[in-house]
């Protein structure tokens, strides 16, 4: 087998996520913001008593809980099976998870690009987006979420009705705020596709698996199917992005991921699928973070890590398309 | 131009970009000039390695039905390490009261009352008050010091274990 330049230079951005994220598994316990040491317990209460709580340890503990489960029992079952505690397992992971996240965003872009270079460019740029690297460096379920909405988007791009469906039920139980983001994405790209049947149910089929799945998970633990009184909501938690907080989608992504953007758009080597799917992702997630214009308020500052995981992918293309231009312009200088 | 040259020019514009971008999440100092990085804060730990230590003590020495006073950041290393409960800390979804939970929790860090630190430990059947020496505490409202002498009254707190890092009193009934 020969080892392409391309592959090496994946290898070369993975090398570079796994250098920053190393001394995660370097201190005496792995990085607490965000809740990441609350999710430790939950695992470890799912490993003592092999039973996934339905109550809660937080505030008092006592009432039920909210959270859905996947990301828990992917570390209780690794735990369980590795016989490692889930405290240093969840920072082992976190690294795992991460470099899956990148070689997931490398594939989606080259999937609709059909360019392994602008994969490769939106790699880096993930690499280099300190929002990005913020969300892939903490042990918490949005990592997971932040892997399952490019593999969701992926098998629907690619197709494939089945494994679309099933990562699109998988996501609804990962992270609420993912789930949100999938469903909005796909339920905009079926609306854009709603003339022609097979490509909008190849989107709007997932998006009722995921709905239905998270309203039967919902019914389980809290017993209702309203949100509306939970804490996250009824004190709106979130911040709002301004300027200063979406320069941290990365200083050299945001120019890349606007010359990406239009770019992606005047192109006639994009397919009008793909344009579709990545304008309703975008829209969604951009709709999502500046929520509070529309009265909300909740997440926004969640809700923006996806919007800058679409942004990285356009950013790609964005370099890509800067290199090959300036490239042209190189071969008409005479030497 | 020869590739070459090309080759050169794209490493370069790669390069810029590398480094623009890890000054960006890591930060940069030459001499008194300082830029701090974007994503290094968000790995800290918080807790000090002797909050992590006295975590053993809390699974072998007390039940796992007893409650504890934390901080969010206590309380979540508590939870994590021992499956104990904390009245602040982790998720407020469904939690009736959390925003009076933490100006409980606040209330007994910073009171110099040890009479008043004990009758809200009591309104929640805390049995033990997790005391950081080395760092302040934020119960939800921001970074406070703490008032640790009050802990100190043999009538309404005893001390149960103590490291460098962290005291941990039982609640007296």
């Amino acid at each position: 087998m020969k080892i392409k330049d391309r592959q090496i230079l994946l290898f070369a951005i993975i090398c570079a996520a796994l250098w920053y994220r190393a001394p995660i598994l370097k201190g005496y316990i792995i990085p607490t913001f965000g809740n990441t040491m609350y999710h430790v317990g939950i695992i470890r209460k799912t490993i003592e008593t092999m039973h996934y709580p339905l109550y809660e340890l937080s505030y008092g503990g006592g009432f039920r809980h909210f959270y859905v489960p996947a990301y828990r029992l992917l570390i209780a079952s690794l735990a369980i099976v590795s016989n490692v505690d889930p405290m240093p397992l969840s920072g082992i992971m976190t690294i795992a998870i991460a470099i899956f996240i990148i070689m997931m965003v490398y594939a989606l872009a080259y999937r609709i690009y059909s360019n392994h270079y602008v994969g490769l460019c939106a790699a880096f740029f993930f690499v280099l987006s300190p929002e990005l690297t913020i969300f892939t460096s903490r042990a918490l379920p949005q990592l997971l979420g932040l892997f399952m909405i490019p593999l969701t988007l992926y098998f629907v791009i690619r197709e494939q009705r089945l494994l679309s469906i099933l990562a699109a039920m998988a996501t609804a139980l990962t992270h609420q705020m993912t789930l949100l983001v999938l469903a909005l994405t796909l339920l905009a790209y079926s609306i854009l596709q709603i003339k022609d049947r097979d490509k909008f149910l190849l989107a709007f089929v997932p998006f009722l698996a995921a709905c239905a799945t998270y309203g039967v998970w919902q019914l389980y633990t809290m017993q209702t199917l309203n949100i509306f009184n939970i804490s996250q909501v009824k004190y709106h938690e979130g911040i709002v992005v301004d300027w200063k907080l979406f320069a941290r989608a990365g200083l050299v992504v945001i120019p890349f991921s606007i010359i990406g953007f239009i770019r992606t758009f005047l192109s006639t080597h994009v397919s009008r699928d793909c344009k579709l799917l990545m304008l309703s992702w975008f829209v969604v997630t951009l709709l999502l973070t500046k929520n509070e214009l529309f009265g909300v308020s909740i997440f926004m500052d969640r809700f923006f890590t996806f919007w800058v995981e679409c942004m990285v992918i356009f950013a790609g293309f964005g370099l890509f398309y800067s290199l090959k231009c300036l490239d042209e312009h190189l071969s008409k200088v005479e030497t | 131009m020869k590739k070459s040259w090309k080759n050169i020019l794209v490493i370069a514009i790669v390069s810029i970009l590398v480094i623009a971008g890890v000054v960006q999440l890591k930060g940069v100092g030459i001499g008194e000039m300082h830029i701090d990085g974007q994503a290094d804060p968000w790995l800290a730990q918080c807790v000090t390695k002797g909050e992590v230590e006295a975590t053993t003590w809390i699974t072998e020495r007390t039940s796992p039905d007893d409650r504890f006073v934390a901080d969010i950041f206590g309380g979540e290393l508590i939870m994590g390490m021992t499956t104990r409960v904390p009245i602040v800390g982790g998720d407020w979804a469904n939690a009736q009261n959390a925003t009076q939970n933490m100006a409980d929790a606040e209330k007994i860090y910073l009171t110099k009352s040890p009479g008043e630190a004990s009758s809200l430990c009591k309104k929640y059947n805390c049995t033990y008050v997790f005391v950081p020496l080395q760092r302040q505490i934020h119960a939800g409202y921001g970074w406070k010091d703490v008032e640790v002498t009050k802990f100190s009254n043999p009538n309404y707190f005893e001390l149960a274990y103590e490291n460098h890092d962290v005291q941990i009193y039982r609640v007296v009934y």
